[in-house]
């Protein structure tokens, strides 16, 4: 047979490497100042765009798709060729990817700080964004398939399942989730509407963390783990298992995230049933890493990068127990909207993603440039800094979640509420800080291998290409007699993308066609009613401050939170609601039902300055909806958009919109000037009070509780 | 690394003092705290015996580095690791007692199964937060790993390795080649060890009990859904406050309610203040909601009237319903203190909103026998 000769491209690999560690040093930076905005809410500065409402996005797609998606893509422009024995297929779709990316993350911070999103947890970009996105990702694919079809390497390894698998399932998730009307060049409304909504929603962001922070990087724990340890995989057989079996139950675990709400119970119960079997295929891949440590323990105490990646490993086992355990409707009842879900991400994004990061970092950096890590002892610090950031992040968050747990359910004697929220919120400040410290530290650690890695790559010469050979795949192939059954997907690569794809089609169809098709999934309520096009407004400045941030609009049937919040949330209350504001945390009081609640005055004076309302408050100011004049331009398209996806304003009702939002915004003028307020009615403020006022008025509410 | 070192050091500290200062004020008043009590309980002890596990790991194995290495400065990890668990200690001592000290009475609603989840997933996590702090400890061997340490004899033999590795139905080191499937991917091999057999027996189990799950909750309907859950809940509250109803003596309402004396005056006055001035002002002279120093008044203004505006709010001019909030006995103590504001006149008093409010001889009833004896 003979040989060819090619190189690999080592360019990409490097480009992606700085991208992962300057991204992740921004993101994390962008987390912490988040998180001393919580406990100091001065840190909000009353600018707008330093707003925790915007900056907690921020933090989250920067981590998620620029720290992490830039780690897979130097994972795989690393792998893929070495493992398939020939170069990337192509050097310019390379090039297109990497700028693109970049510029989508450049993008996507300068959009969400202003205030462009979609209002859809870890999915806020817009659609001109989305779009590109959906493009960079075909060009990523093309790369990634052109490369796998000009192999030298029969079989494809496990890594590159775990890729191929990631990669059709991020398209599918992105492409359904995405779906909106837009309205403006930076302005659209998701095509579902509220229940529907969510399931998309959180069908999306479950396997968000599924197929972009799990699968893609348990390819990539295939790759470096043996690498940097130079054993064998445990059992490729249990490679087998876990792969399928993880990737066709993760996607059925997505309501998981909606117990208790208004979801058909049915699908709270698939959900639950689904995040169950889920816990042995997770472990399966912990299991695969660490017992492929069998025999080489003793260099990982010697081996920083082992040292990572161990940790990150049984991070990742402890997330994936705990997710499971999560989602057992009684323990969500606890930990749903509270800093318990925010500990449990974290032990999975700190420990998993970035110590896994972190070791691909120190191993590749090196290879890259040809040279011994600069400072090993430098990185054991960093392992060190590291995982005292995990433990101090957790822990509080953890004891937070319980104490404010058992304050928000305890009634008196004689059957009121013992705590207000506010006495809840003052309670968990403190470990708000414990928490900014501990998210402090880790980044500390990050500084520190920034210095090691720079450090090491000034003492080495970079490697741009590396030159191989390996005799081409032959035209027939006969696979030996006696060949495992599973070799054949494993050298018909668009086989496995179509077995994956079906694979984790099922879940997701299974669970939203009902959902939308069936009517008596979400009954209908006679009185529920089209928002006015003043309120339309004010709820899309609702969503523009990121108000789901921290307040949630979905009120649970539980005695506390009934007499808390008010009646609890109905699936038919929200059949208007493009898209959907239902919240995940509450940082804040629950919103559902706070049309009515207070008077219009009290909103007023609580958005300037809420410490004159409530005492104790840590919501920021918003001193920039007293000056911005609302934008009635828009009224007319929103109006449009709202129709086109089935919302009954009748036809003909945009020419008298805006004379209708005047007069109620005058009303409320009126109102604010009775309690001797003196504000112009064409102001941001008064739609966003319209809006607040209207919340949970669409069905009568007896908030007076069992004992009238 | 030495000065960042220091600095985080330094802030952590500097917290410390911090934190025990905003426990303090943040306690929540423990007049009449009703906490699922053993739950919290539970709670509480195992969250604080992990924290003291990790404490007694990292100071048995300080003192034993610093045995071995008498001379030289402490290790800078583990005084870290020292100061945070420190922390984490005296902290959650400071953030717990309150709760622990103040007469919790024992709610009885929460459910005996909800409560043996809630126990086993705390027991779960602690035992995988325990096993997370083993391989901290086995990392902070290698760091003096040549320091050899003398063998234990342990009471009674167990050999755990021979435990875990038939567990696991290892493969001997030696015979690793004969499971070696013969694949390498730029140099990787792969092994075809057996999944673990209490792998598959778990992951068969998982999937027993996500069907069985299913079967009860949306088949045969035995599990009972989150509507019928809530009304349990509330009939089982409704049970309990009528009990509690019966135990108290006096139980006003609105009908029934009179003007207090002078210390429940202040009583109601302390409540205003925590409560209610952020609407009507420091003085009740008003604000976003009206004035109530005044003698008119928007619903009436007679102590029936007031008890009952405060009970069940007008929600549609923002005044809330604060029968969740307080006890009859607490809404007529802030009823009686709002009706001894009238006539004191404070600065900056809101323009008076409503009808001009006479007392009539009914409203005020009760509030001077010599009222009522003029009468006849």
């Amino acid at each position: 047979m003979e040989l060819q000769k090619f190189t690999y491209d080592n360019r990409m690999p490097r480009n992606f490497a700085i991208a992962t560690v300057v991204w992740g040093a921004v993101g994390m930076l962008v987390g912490v100042i988040a998180a001393f905005q919580l406990a100091f809410p001065a840190l909000n500065f009353g600018l707008s765009f330093t707003t925790f409402g915007r900056v907690r996005p921020l933090h989250t797609n920067a981590v998620i798709f620029a720290f992490v998606g830039n780690g897979i893509f130097t994972a795989v422009y690393y792998s893929l060729p070495r493992l398939l024995k020939t170069p990337m297929w192509s050097n310019r779709l390379s090039k297109i990817h990497f700028w693109g990316w970049q510029l989508i993350i450049v993008a996507a911070a300068i959009t969400l700080l202003m205030g462009y999103t979609s209002g859809k947890e870890y999915a806020e970009l817009e659609w001109p964004i989305d779009i590109a996105i959906t493009l960079i990702w075909v060009v990523f694919g093309i790369n990634m398939f052109g490369t796998i079809l000009t192999r030298r390497e029969r079989h494809l390894y496990v890594a590159i399942w775990f890729f191929i698998g990631s990669w059709v399932t991020v398209a599918l998730l992105h492409i359904v989730n995405s779906f909106e009307y837009p309205v403006s060049l930076f302005k659209s409304y998701s095509w579902y509407a509220g229940v529907q909504d969510a399931l998309v929603q959180w069908w999306y962001g479950h396997n968000a963390v599924a197929f972009f922070l799990t699968t893609p990087y348990l390819g990539l724990m295939y790759y470096f783990l043996p690498k940097a340890a130079e054993r064998p995989i445990y059992s490729y057989r249990l490679s087998i298992v876990h792969f399928w079996s993880l990737i066709f139950l993760y996607i059925w675990a997505g309501p998981h995230h909606l117990l208790y709400t208004a979801l058909p119970g049915w699908a709270q119960s698939l959900g639950t049933a689904f995040s169950i079997m889920l816990l042995l295929p997770s472990w399966g891949g912990m299991i695969n890493g660490l017992f492929t440590l069998r025999g080489a323990w003793d260099k990982v105490r010697e081996n920083p990068v082992l040292k990572f990646f161990v940790v990150a490993v049984t991070c990742y086992g402890m997330a994936t127990f705990e997710g499971p355990m999560l989602s057992l409707k009684n323990v969500n009842a606890i930990s749903h909207y509270s800093d318990w879900t925010i500990a449990h991400v974290h032990v999975g994004a700190l420990g998993w993603n970035g110590f896994l990061t972190f070791g691909m970092l120190y191993w590749l950096v090196p290879k890259l440039f040809n040279t011994k890590l600069y400072s090993t002892k430098l990185a054991a610090k960093h392992f060190w800094i590291g995982t005292l950031g995990i433990i101090l992040y957790a822990i509080p968050m953890y004891w937070a979640a319980f104490r404010s747990y058992f304050m928000m359910k305890a009634f008196t004697p004689s059957g009121q509420l013992q705590y207000q929220f506010i006495d809840v919120v003052q309670t968990v400040v403190p470990f708000y800080i414990l928490r900014a410290i501990g998210g402090t530290i880790y980044l500390t650690g990050v500084f520190v291998m920034v210095y090691n890695l720079v450090k090491t790559a000034k003492q080495g010469s970079f490697v741009a290409f590396e030159h191989a050979e390996a005799p081409a795949l032959e035209k027939q192939y006969k696979a030996p007699s006696g060949s495992f059954w599973h070799a054949v997907i494993e050298r018909k690569p668009i086989m496995l993308l179509t077995l994956s794809l079906i694979v984790v089609a099922i879940g997701g169809m299974v669970e939203m066609i009902p959902t939308f098709l069936v009517k008596s999934n979400v009954p209908s309520i006679a009185s529920a009613k089209p928002y006015t096009p003043l309120e339309l407004q004010g709820r899309d400045i609702y969503i523009r401050e990121g108000c789901y941030n921290c307040h949630s609009q979905m009120i649970r049937p539980f005695r506390y939170e009934v007499a808390r919040y008010g009646e609890y949330s109905k699936a038919g209350e929200f059949v208007y609601d493009h898209p959907f504001q239902w919240g995940s945390k509450r940082t804040g009081p629950d919103l559902a039902r706070e049309g009515g609640k207070y008077p219009d005055s009290w909103h007023f004076n609580h958005m300037l300055e809420p410490v004159s309302m409530s005492p104790g408050s840590i919501m920021p100011n918003y001193p920039w909806l007293y000056d911005n004049k609302l934008d009635v331009g828009s009224t007319n398209s929103k109006i449009h958009a709202m129709r086109k996806m089935g919302v009954p304003y009748p036809d003909g009702y945009e020419s008298i919109a805006n004379t209708e939002l005047l007069a109620q915004a005058n009303a409320i003028a009126d109102n604010l000037k009775k309690d001797k307020i003196d504000v112009k009615s064409d102001k941001e403020i008064i739609a966003l009070i319209a809006y607040l006022q209207r919340l949970g008025k669409d069905i009568k509410t007896d908030t007076t509780n069992y004992t009238k | 690394m030495q000065p960042i070192k220091k600095i985080a050091a330094t802030i952590i500290l500097s917290c410390t003092a911090f934190l025990t200062q905003a426990q303090d004020t943040s306690k929540p008043s423990p007049a009449h705290s009703v906490l699922d009590a053993d739950t919290m309980l539970v709670v509480c002890i195992g969250l604080l015996a992990i924290v003291i596990i990790s404490l007694a790991n990292t100071l048995l194995f300080t003192m034993k580095y610093y045995k071995s290495k008498k001379q030289q400065p402490l290790n800078n990890n583990l005084k870290a690791m020292m100061l945070v668990a420190c922390i984490l200690v005296g902290f959650s001592a400071m953030a717990e007692t309150p709760n622990l000290v103040s007469n919790t009475v024992v709610n009885e609603t929460g459910t005996s199964a909800f409560r043996m989840i809630l126990y086993i997933i705390v027991g779960l996590e602690m035992i995988v937060i325990f096993l997370f702090t083993r391989l901290i400890k086995f990392f902070m061997r290698g760091e003096y790993a040549h320091e050899a340490v003398p063998a234990r004899k342990p009471l009674i033999h167990i050999d755990y390795k021979k435990i875990w590795s038939k567990l696991n139905r290892f493969k001997p080191l030696e015979e690793e080649a004969s499971i070696d499937t013969g694949h390498s991917y730029d140099g990787i091999h792969e092994l075809n060890n057996v999944t673990p057999p209490w792998f598959k027996v778990a992951f068969i189990l998982s999937i027993f009990f996500a069907f069985g799950y299913m079967y009860r909750y949306q088949i045969a309907k035995t599990g009972p859904s989150q509507e019928e859950e809530y009304k349990t809940e509330m009939a089982e509250a409704q049970v309990q406050h009528e009990a509690y109803l019966k135990s108290q003596k006096s139980n006003v309402d609105e009908n029934t309610v009179v003007m207090l004396d002078a210390a429940g005056i202040a009583a109601g006055a302390e409540l205003f203040k925590s409560n209610c001035i952020a609407c009507h002002g420091n003085k009740g002279q008003g604000g976003v909601g009206p004035n109530l120093t005044d003698e008119y008044w928007l619903h009436n203004g007679g102590i029936k009237d007031v008890f009952k505006s405060i009970k069940y709010g007008w929600k549609e001019k923002g005044m809330q319903a604060w029968q969740s909030n307080f006890s009859p006995e607490e809404i007529a103590q802030l009823a009686s203190f709002v009706k001894s504001l009238k006539g004191s006149k404070p600065v900056g008093a809101k323009d008076p909103q409503g009808e001009l409010y006479v007392e009539t001889k009914d409203s005020a009833a009760a509030k001077t026998p010599v009222d009522s004896a003029s009468k006849k």
